[in-house]
């Protein structure tokens, strides 16, 4: 019998977050069945990882506190929200300064709007305050897994690759271009 | 029997893809057949059942609450058995012509009827009243556990004589395979005698070992002891030779020597076995322990990690532990010892994360203190001031959440024991200048 097994943080850019449009059918049988996104360049995620700036934070609460954070990497914005089910994120952020470098794991949300765009955003699982080193290091390493995941896809190596084909009509190249210019944003 | 369960398991299995719809029809088909043998079965025992009621809790079972096919089979006989006041081994025990003749290799599932041509190659000592003879058989084609029921009334078998049993059940407990000879259980001995493969335990160098419910022999030092955490288990730990270290258990019904940490052994007859991917060696009751003169030196392999920290486990930060067994205390209590004195102590166990993969990892006090930069001593005051044990774990996710570090130590179970811990510095623009070579 298979393991329970942790869900793999992710590593995407808030571009390709912010293109990811492709939402999974949960399965209706099973309350614990995690909810994944499918995104342009082939990552079927649950969970994920980003490090970024944040640059604007507000409680948008009306009764308990809810806190809308948007934090940024070099190619876009992240939307976090934090409220009473995740508190400690939630301290985070009502703590920190902006900007600053804040690190989240968390699920991804998705929304779809009454028009029908889906919009994603992060239900963070922990924040922390963390440095320009940590920032580096993730920006290169978000890149470097980008360009592995673009490479599969145009190996057809990818598992994900039919989902993608089918779903997206986007060119690869510009998330190639993306890794790329983040990149040289940190040289 | 056993064709009839292939297939149904196959349904079953079928039923999960995409071409739902065109199974479901062959699944209806599946379980009015089903109910239709159980309707005839119970007719030779002089009962008759409404087919449509058996049908009904046939399909309520499988395609309502998603029960497997033979679950399901097994689940509505038993209810019927009940009502009618028929006894199980009347109702099974009399399909004779059902259960097939097999090899013991070809067993691989529970609670199936099966009669075998074996020898018997070992018998062991009973454990309980209830058994009347336990120990080992075997055919052409391996070995199996077996165990003959006290109540089973049956003529006692011979280590090395060879016999055709008739009408065992299989039963199965963590992935092995056993068989019980009960009341409506044949024995006959054979004139031929059955072969077995050969058994012989070969010896093995623990970086070897890939397979379970294989017979070794090893020379190996104790290299810990652990509390056992159970008492039918005598000792438990790790052994290691030049080229790693395996977790081992030594039952306490084995009645083998105290091993003693530090010494080197002459290990014969163990038993692998394996769980979620790892691999532990089992002492059994003809397992033997040979001391030796030689000083094992000890190969640790061990494995590196580097990734960001993105969870800290429940029960890290500033702990108690138990001061006779060393054990973590839960609310104040042992589980073993109830209510202690606690000893401080500091740990965290943490998920590392690289994107592709996790990692758990166990982050003794001395790393804990070195990477948290909170000595246990400046914990407990911390504990103290705030009357709360949890600011230390709360400052410890503080400080190391969403971190990369790079860890080594060796791999136990789930967990990297932590050996050393880096924190990852600053990118060089080399890296980046070859990353962005690759690709522009």
């Amino acid at each position: 019998m298979a393991a329970f097994a942790r869900e793999v943080a992710y590593r995407i850019f808030a571009q390709e977050l912010r293109d990811t449009t492709l939402v999974l059918e949960r399965d209706i049988e099973d309350a614990y069945a995690p909810q994944y996104v499918v995104t342009p360049t082939g990552a079927k995620v649950n969970r994920i990882f980003i490090v970024g700036t944040l640059t604007e934070k507000e409680d948008i609460g009306t009764d308990a506190e809810y806190w809308r954070a948007r934090i940024s990497d070099p190619t876009g914005t992240f939307f976090v929200y934090a409220g009473q089910y995740q508190p400690d994120a939630a301290r985070v952020i009502a703590d920190a300064s902006v900007p600053e470098f804040l690190a989240v794991v968390g699920k991804v949300g998705v929304y779809t709007t009454e028009d029908g765009n889906v919009m994603t955003s992060i239900r963070p699982e922990a924040i922390s305050v963390v440095d320009a080193v940590t920032r580096d290091r993730w920006v290169v390493e978000t890149a470097r897994q980008t360009l592995d995941r673009i490479r599969k896809l145009e190996d057809r190596s990818s598992q994900n690759i039919e989902m993608v084909q089918e779903h997206y009509s986007l060119d690869i190249e510009q998330y190639r271009q993306v890794a790329i210019s983040a990149l040289e944003s940190i040289q | 029997m056993i064709t009839f369960t292939l297939l149904f398991g196959y349904l079953y299995l079928s039923g999960c893809s995409r071409m739902k719809h065109k199974l479901d029809d062959r699944g209806n088909v599946m379980i009015q057949e089903t109910s239709e043998q159980i309707r005839k079965r119970f007719l030779e025992l002089d009962v008759d059942i409404e087919p449509g009621e058996i049908e009904r809790r046939l399909s309520d079972l499988i395609e309502r609450f998603k029960v497997p096919a033979q679950e399901a089979q097994r689940s509505v006989v038993s209810y019927f058995l009940r009502e009618h006041k028929i006894k199980r081994e009347d109702y099974y025990g009399a399909m004779q012509g059902e259960t097939s003749s097999m090899r013991i290799s070809d067993i691989d599932q529970a609670e199936q009827w099966v009669s075998l041509h074996a020898k018997v190659v070992q018998l062991w000592e009973s454990t309980s009243p209830a058994i009347d003879q336990v120990g080992l058989i075997g055919d052409e084609t391996g070995t199996i556990k077996f165990v003959k029921w006290a109540k089973a009334n049956l003529p006692a078998l011979v280590e090395g004589k060879s016999y055709s049993i008739e009408n065992m059940t299989t039963d199965e407990w963590e992935g092995r395979f056993s068989v019980k000879m009960n009341r409506t259980t044949r024995i006959s001995e054979l004139d031929e005698e059955i072969e077995t493969p050969d058994r012989e335990a070969q010896l093995v160098a623990i970086d070897g070992i890939n397979e379970s419910g294989k017979w070794i022999n090893l020379r190996a030092k104790v290299t810990q002891l652990w509390d056992s955490e159970h008492e039918s288990i005598d000792q438990i730990g790790l052994i290691g030779d030049e080229t790693g270290t395996i977790k081992f258990v030594k039952w306490a019904k084995s009645e083998l020597p105290e091993l003693v940490e530090g010494k080197s052994y002459s290990f014969e007859n163990l038993v692998t076995d394996e769980f979620e991917e790892r691999f532990s060696v089992k002492f059994n009751k003809s397992s033997s322990i040979k001391e030796i003169d030689d000083d094992i030196e000890v190969g640790y392999s061990t494995t590196e990690f580097t990734g960001a920290m993105v969870h800290i486990q429940d029960g890290s930060g500033l702990i108690r532990r138990c001061p006779i067994c060393n054990r973590a205390l839960m609310k104040g209590t042992c589980m073993e010892h109830g209510n202690v004195d606690g000893i401080h102590d500091l740990r965290i166990k943490a998920v590392m994360d690289d994107g592709i993969a996790v990692q758990e990892a166990l982050f003794n006090r001395e790393i804990t203190e070195s990477i948290g930069g909170i000595t246990v001593d400046e914990a407990k005051e911390m504990a103290v001031d705030a009357l709360d044990h949890n600011v230390v774990l709360d400052e410890m996710k503080k400080r190391l959440l969403g971190r990369y570090y790079t860890i080594t130590g060796s791999i136990l179970d789930r967990y990297l024991l932590v050996e050393s811990v880096q924190l990852m510095g600053g990118i060089s623009d080399h890296e980046i200048e070859s990353l962005l070579a690759e690709v522009t």
